[in-house]
């Protein structure tokens, strides 16, 4: 596959707690316009990867490149990614168009242009009749919708999805796939996808990698022999 | 317009237009009648002079004042950890002093607020007495220094808890502690290490200021020595709000 620009670029990152190595000496490249797959079970770091290359979480070792920024340009790197964290929270009382038109302004938007973008965010991941409504009354599902309607207000270059699926059913996880893969193609962005489920990475994923214990163990085309490997690790 | 008055102004409509605010803003209100109709009766009842009500009305707006910033921002940020809310925050391109700067002034609306529904009483209360912009003044001046020391204190104890319930346990047994000194007798706060206790106690000075500005009838020139705690409180606090700020964590100490 035609490989584009380097969009993250990750070197020998390590994360210790208290002792324990939630990361272990982590590289990879994810290029712009592909998706990315982060494939490992629950405890793998997954998560703890994305919130370094997102700037909320300091590394123990090694360093990175998001969007060509190092680590320390912190600001820089979040006005050019979107990020929909695993099992974010939502003000229940406030309404959906009021929270992307808030995080719109914290980007720099005016009023005006937050609303505009806003409005066309919720039609783009299909919540525009529910757009007045109180985010308290939306399911599981159409919170992950506003989710990524939210990472996607700053018009990013690169887009950090942390288990965008998770508890959904079967339909509401193929409508958000359906979206990220038309977001990589559409926008040319780099997308970071994770994931605990083999065949989503599959499904729509140019390149992947996995993790076991904080460690890579598999980084190339989902085609070259990744389901083996996943299953190794799982088992 | 920049992030702090864009945070505010979010955090002020979530307060008032689609929370708590307004039933709050109902109690404070029913609370300040109370004790207009009590006065109202002191002639019968012997309840309060109308200097002591006066007194009672500013020490009113200004502890319901600062309980309600404390309560505000000892949520800032260990409640938004608790609901989840602060990831999406913190991966924004807004600084932590922008953030809190902004959740501040909204928690500093509610003081506002007490404030206002105080303005109707004092004048009622106070017609007369020749003191109504005393209390006015007295009311903003301590009401600001008090809001800004226990919401930045809070602030800086919301910042470094691993919970809400924990910053609120903190932040409340901090607030009982400084009003023991108001609650020894007045046979220790007359000697020199009680009087120390109070003076550097800045919600115990401000209840002493406006006892001997209102009730006593002091001269401010006399008294003016009592305005340093409250003012020192709310510049240190402001300062270590100001450096921790920079240092919001997704989990403390992490």
């Amino acid at each position: 596959m035609q490989e584009g620009r380097p969009a993250i670029v990750c070197t020998s990152i390590s994360k210790n707690y208290e002792g324990h190595a939630a990361l272990a000496d982590v590289s990879f490249t994810a290029y712009a316009g592909h998706v990315t797959g982060l494939l490992g079970p629950n405890g793998a770091g997954k998560t703890t990867l994305i919130r370094i290359l997102t700037t909320i979480l300091q590394p123990s070792a090694g360093t990175f490149q998001v969007a060509g920024f190092e680590p320390d340009q912190a600001n820089e790197i979040k006005s050019l990614i979107g990020v929909m964290p695993e099992s974010a929270g939502y003000p229940k009382r406030t309404r959906a168009i009021d929270l992307l038109t808030y995080h719109g302004r914290l980007y720099g938007a005016g009023r005006e242009e937050a609303t505009f973008n806003a409005v066309e965010m919720l039609a783009a991941v299909g919540l525009s009749d529910r757009r007045a409504d109180r985010i308290g009354t939306f399911s599981r599902g159409m919170r992950q919708r506003l989710g990524l309607a939210r990472a996607l207000m700053n018009n990013p270059r690169i887009v950090f999805l942390d288990e965008p699926t998770l508890g959904l059913d079967p339909a509401g996880q193929h409508s958000i796939l359906e979206l990220i893969d038309e977001l990589a193609g559409s926008r040319d962005v780099a997308v970071l996808l994770s994931s605990h489920l083999l065949a989503e990475i599959q499904g729509i994923c140019d390149r992947a990698v996995i993790l076991d214990h904080g460690r890579v163990v598999f980084d190339a085309e989902p085609t070259q022999g990744l389901s083996e490997i996943f299953h190794k690790v799982t088992t | 317009m920049n992030a702090t008055t864009i945070v505010a102004g979010e955090e002020i409509s979530g307060t008032w237009f689609r929370g708590w605010g307004p039933w709050f803003a109902a109690v404070v209100a029913v609370a300040f009648s109370g004790i207009a109709i009590a006065l109202g009766y002191s002639g019968q009842l012997n309840l309060l002079d109308a200097r002591e009500g006066l007194a009672v009305v500013v020490r009113m707006s200004i502890g319901v004042g600062a309980l309600l910033v404390v309560l505000s921002m000892a949520d800032s940020i260990s409640g938004m950890r608790d609901r989840s809310t602060l990831e999406p925050l913190l991966l924004t391109p807004i600084t932590g002093r922008s953030l809190l700067g902004g959740k501040l002034l909204a928690a500093g609306s509610g003081w506002v607020v007490v404030f206002l529904i105080s303005l109707p009483y004092l004048y009622v209360i106070g017609d007369g007495l020749g003191t109504i912009a005393l209390a006015v003044g007295l009311s903003v001046v301590l009401g600001a220094l008090l809001a800004t020391t226990f919401g930045a204190g809070a602030a800086v104890l919301s910042i470094r808890s691993r919970t809400n319930l924990q910053t609120l346990g903190v932040g409340l047994l901090g607030l009982a502690l400084l009003a023991i000194p108001l609650l020894l007798p007045a046979s220790v706060l007359r000697n020199p290490i009680g009087e120390l206790l109070v003076r550097a106690d800045p919600m115990s000075a401000a209840q002493h200021l406006i006892g001997a500005l209102i009730v006593d009838e002091a001269t401010l020139a006399s008294e003016v020595s009592w305005f340093l705690s409250p003012v020192l409180a709310a510049l240190i606090t402001s300062w270590l709000l100001w450096k921790s700020a920079r240092f919001i964590e997704l989990e403390p100490g992490i």
